[in-house]
């Protein structure tokens, strides 16, 4: 038996028809198992990562543009501005300071006056107010609160007849309060600018306090002068 | 006139040149198929490749934004401040506020005649009101203005007439008068 015909005889030269096909399909099978379709199906997923990276990114170049815009001077001032109506303490004194100036202004007696101070988390107290007047005198108190620069809410209202036309009228107001937040939030947190309603309502707020006095507690306490007089 | 075509080879070599053509093509499809199978992983190759590019890109582009707006951190500490008290601010004005809207609603619609004894609102926006008149005209106006959705702008729901009772010209009556928010505080809570 010479070369030929041995070449002629192998496995591949009879098979060679049947063998090819088989092994394109098998080579075929094996990359769309292990390659195309794994990879395929991960490049989905890492498309959706993409996207939300790109989104995230949005999002910070958005936060970078308001951030640089920030003008930091009328920023503190306004932050002063909603400082009075929103103040970071209890700060009852200002609150009793701005109900007695509305009192007094509108022409009310004051009987009595008592604060029922709760816990930080609920970011309010009452205040609960015994004054004497004509009803009118009582609904102009009712409207100087909503114009007064600290936010306060009549949650509850009495009165009844006394002499002369007038009435005895309890009163009790909300009072709000917010601690300074401690933390800012992380920097991929998104911002919304301040809109024109929100700086309308600073300019709002600004106007009351020129028709109200402000009164704070460092205005009550006044000066305290050197903490060591031989200095 | 038409040509006649006459094929002379013979029978069997026909079908061998037939058999040959098959298997040609049975070749060539498998050739063709493999191609397209190795091109397809070099498509999802390349598209991976290009995929992780674009992710380098993007993690670069984050961790520079981040470092800008770290450096940025007095300003933003000033603008969450600010946000976060107009913020709450918006939200309390845009608060209904029940007994003020009771107050003011009983002191428009009451009559100048009729004199009120006793007026209490809870923050519900639930009115217990009791007053005195001697002109039973003007009481009937009242009572007239509390029902009348045209007059009270429809933020009374519902009034109840507790009592009424003559003592001579002076008629004293008690009223219960419930405004549209006290309703649906009731629903809310159900």
């Amino acid at each position: 038996m010479d070369l030929s015909q041995i070449t002629e005889n192998s496995f591949f030269v009879r098979y060679k028809y049947f063998l090819l096909p088989v092994l394109a399909l098998s080579i075929g099978l094996i990359l769309l198992t292990f390659v195309i379709i794994p990879q395929f199906f991960s490049s989905l997923s890492t498309e959706k990562k993409l996207l939300e990276v790109k989104t995230q990114n949005e999002k910070l170049i958005q936060k970078l543009q308001i951030l640089t815009q920030v003008d930091e001077e009328s920023y503190r001032q306004n932050i002063n501005i909603v400082l009075t109506a929103i103040p970071p303490d209890q700060d009852v004194p200002s609150a009793i300071g701005q109900i007695l100036y509305l009192i007094n202004v509108s022409t009310l007696r004051l009987s009595s006056v008592g604060v029922s101070v709760g816990t930080n988390a609920k970011e309010s107290y009452q205040l609960r107010l015994e004054v004497e007047g004509d009803i009118s005198a009582l609904r102009e108190f009712s409207d100087k609160l909503k114009t007064s620069p600290r936010i306060m809410k009549i949650t509850g209202l009495e009165f009844n007849k006394i002499r002369g036309g007038d009435v005895q009228a309890t009163i009790e107001i909300l009072t709000y309060f917010k601690p300074i937040s401690s933390t800012i939030g992380s920097i991929d947190q998104s911002i919304n600018p301040i809109t024109d309603q929100e700086a309308e309502i600073i300019k709002q707020i600004n106007s009351y306090s020129k028709t109200v006095p402000v009164i704070t507690s460092a205005t009550i306490s006044g000066p305290k002068g050197k903490t060591d007089p031989f200095e | 006139m038409d040509k006649l075509s006459i094929n002379l080879l013979p029978l069997e070599l026909r079908s061998d040149t037939k058999r040959e053509n098959r298997k040609k093509l049975i070749i060539a499809s498998s050739i063709a198929a493999l191609t397209g199978f190795i091109f397809l992983t070099l498509v999802i190759f390349g598209f991976r490749l290009y995929q992780g590019v674009k992710n380098s890109d993007l993690a670069k582009q984050t961790k520079e934004n981040r470092d800008q707006i770290s450096a940025l951190k007095n300003k933003e500490e000033l603008f969450f401040l600010l946000k976060d008290r107009v913020t709450k601010i918006n939200s309390l004005s845009t608060q209904d506020n029940q007994s003020v809207l009771a107050f003011n609603l009983i002191t428009f619609l009451i009559p100048g005649g009729v004199e009120v004894n006793s007026f209490s609102v809870d923050k519900t926006g639930k009115i217990a009101l009791s007053g005195e008149t001697n002109s039973l005209s003007l009481l009937n106006d009242f009572f007239d203005n509390l029902i009348d959705p045209k007059k009270n702008e429809g933020k009374i729901v519902s009034t109840k007439l507790e009592s009424l009772t003559k003592n001579g010209d002076r008629i004293k009556f008690d009223v219960s008068i419930s405004l549209t928010g006290a309703t649906k505080n009731l629903v809310s809570r159900k």
